[in-house]
């Protein structure tokens, strides 16, 4: 019998990658010898930790500006990325320590070689403006409040000719929502810099920018770079903006089917909810709900989206089924295909055979979208993950799409979903 | 359940891969949904939890896979993908410390993520602190645990993307593995 250690071998034992018969020697030696047992308790501990590091999708955006990045009219082409935030700030703080050095330099040097004390510089001819000249740089004190809200680029407001900024007030009609700037210099209509967007007006942002709007007083939605938002209509009863391209992130929180985002491919109603849209150069779309719900809606097609679900739309192919992100492959190929592939049969036996509990809601979904022959298998398959409460029958569904059964297990879905 | 990812043993999706050579958006959309996941989630926790970066370099590979499509197909292609995703992530930390080094005298460091005690006992927090360790380590012993243990390779596995030998793996694991524990030996009892 072996005597040593097997101090060397206890990594794989515990990430189970020695065969039968070496597993089997370290553990009968695991159990008598206490050097090696602290060993492996040790490694046991780091792989306890390395086991909760996360593993996630990468936000909607990316594929945005990587979909920008690859249209040869581009500046971005040539696999430059797109500065982040993390960057910009890095960049910032370096050009502002150069200005400051420089500034530094200048003064030392004026003060060693010009043969003027500072003290001796307080006469009215000191300042190198001339009479009525504003300095540069001035910022107006009597800016309205709102105004303070632009971070970074707050510079363009002072350094503008002050007659529109100064009165703060949107170009046309009084319908208009307050805009911060959160990166660059994002453009509102005809490009001079506002703080306000105002109904019929566009808020355009480049590779570098970021805006947040504030939606009347129900919620904010931010823009990120290379996006294009329509301020369409804001009043009691809706407030609507059009996305063209790009993505937001909208944050509400108001009675549902107030606030509505529009795609070229359909529209995000919103139910009381947080989501990311994002829109790509062909007017395709992916909504991402992170709380509550919103209702995704095409040409009298809705796919209602719950927190922790996607759904994407193509424009001319139409409205999808929403999906769990954590799906598995081939049921999210297959999905795919159902959607806007033309998939049709072949695609809703792959989608019922590959479902698991996590499909819930698309399955709840394809009861309505199935054929009536591919029905029943849909029943069952969703069946077994969320048992339908009483008075929903197997032949109420899958014969009669009846209408008032299917709502009342949604509701049973949704809260096996939230659970 | 999230399932972990493996490396894909499939034909390596050639007829997609040549639709994006061909300069098609809807493969290259396709192609990027597949794998996006991986790609993240490596750089992700190669970055300590910096989800800029990470989207920086997410940006990156798919620029480059989709610009230069030089996979060969003589190797297996998610392990191409995740060699091209760890380069991508050493060679953004040189940059990094090569264009912005100096920005540190300025203190405009990350802003450095601090959790009480009491919330420690909350996995998510945990992971934090977790990520934070992770990010100290080299860049020798980082990648194989992010390879291993985030996405579920084996050791032959991870071994063919890094180019070296299993043992090699083994060792770097298991060297990793001690200094967390050393580093987070205060959360021994909280997981």
């Amino acid at each position: 019998m072996y005597q040593g250690h097997y101090k060397n071998e206890i990594q794989a034992f515990i990430d189970q990658e020695l065969g039968k018969d070496e597993r089997r020697a370290v553990g009968e030696h695991l159990m008598v010898c206490d050097e090696c047992r602290r060993e492996h308790d040790d490694l046991k501990l780091g792989v306890s930790f390395a086991s909760i590091l996360p593993r996630t999708d990468a936000p909607d955006a990316v594929w945005a500006r990587i979909d920008s990045a690859l249209d040869p009219a581009s500046p971005q082409m040539g696999l430059i990325p797109q500065a982040s935030f993390f960057n910009l700030r890095r960049g910032l703080a370096f050009g502002v320590a150069v200005i400051a050095v420089s500034v530094l330099s200048v003064v030392v040097y004026v003060n060693l070689f010009s043969g003027n004390s500072p003290y001796t510089a307080q006469g009215p001819n000191q300042n190198s403006t001339t009479p009525g000249q504003q300095p540069p740089l001035a910022v107006n004190p009597q800016a309205p409040a709102h105004n303070a809200n632009l971070r970074v680029n707050s510079n363009v407001n002072a350094n503008t000719n002050s007659s529109n900024t100064d009165k703060g007030l949107p170009p046309s009609s009084g319908k208009s929502w307050q805009v911060e700037t959160l990166a660059g210099m994002p453009k509102i209509g005809d490009g001079t810099a506002s703080a306000r967007i105002a109904v019929g007006e566009l808020l355009e942002t480049d590779a570098k920018s970021k805006a947040k709007i504030t939606v009347a007083n129900i919620g904010s939605v931010e823009v990120a770079p290379n996006s294009r938002v329509k301020l369409v209509e804001t009043g009691k009863d809706e407030h609507r903006l059009a996305l063209e391209r790009g993505s937001l992130h909208a944050k509400i929180f108001a009675p549902p089917r107030l606030f509505v985002v529009d795609t070229p491919s359909g529209k995000a109603v919103d139910l009381g909810c947080e989501y990311t849209l994002d829109v790509d150069r062909f007017g395709n779309s992916v909504l991402n709900v992170t709380g509550g719900f919103v209702a995704m809606e095409d040409r009298g097609r809705e796919s209602i989206v719950p927190a922790g679900m996607k759904v994407m739309t193509r424009k001319g192919k139409g409205l999808g089924t929403p999906f769990s992100p954590d799906t598995n492959a081939e049921f999210r190929r297959a999905l795919e295909r159902f959607d806007f592939g033309g998939g049709g049969r072949a695609a809703v036996q792959t989608l019922i055979s590959k479902a698991e509990f996590y499909d819930m809601v698309t399955l709840w979904h394809l009861l309505s979208r199935v054929s009536p022959a591919d029905r029943a298998a849909v029943f069952d398959k969703l069946a077994a993950f969320v048992p339908p409460p009483t008075g929903i029958t197997r032949d109420g569904i899958s014969k009669q799409n009846d209408k008032t059964m299917l709502q009342n297990w949604r509701n049973e879905v949704e809260k096996m979903w939230f659970e | 359940m999230e399932h972990l990812a493996r490396v894909t043993k499939d034909p390596p999706q050639i007829d997609l891969i040549e639709e994006c050579r061909r300069g098609n958006r809807e493969a290259m959309h396709a192609l990027y949904t597949e794998h996006q996941r991986r790609v993240y989630s490596v750089a992700l926790n190669f970055f300590s939890g910096n989800a800029d970066r990470a989207a920086d370099v997410t940006q990156q590979v798919f620029l480059k896979l989709f610009t230069k499509m030089n996979f060969r197909g003589d190797a297996q292609f998610t392990t191409w993908l995740y060699r091209m995703t760890v380069n991508t992530c050493i060679d953004e930390t040189r940059k990094i410390r090569r264009l912005f080094g100096i920005a540190d005298w300025f203190s405009v460091s990350e802003p450095v993520v601090k959790v009480s005690l009491d919330e420690k006992i909350r996995t998510r927090e945990i992971a934090v602190e977790v990520q934070a360790v992770l990010g100290s380590l080299k860049s020798k012993y980082r990648v194989p645990l992010i390879l291993k243990y985030v996405e579920g390779l084996s050791y032959n596995e991870i071994a063919e993307v890094l180019e070296c030998s299993t043992g090699t793996i083994s060792s770097r694991l298991n060297r990793g593995h001690k200094i967390m524990a050393a580093k987070l030996g205060h959360l021994r009892g909280e997981i």
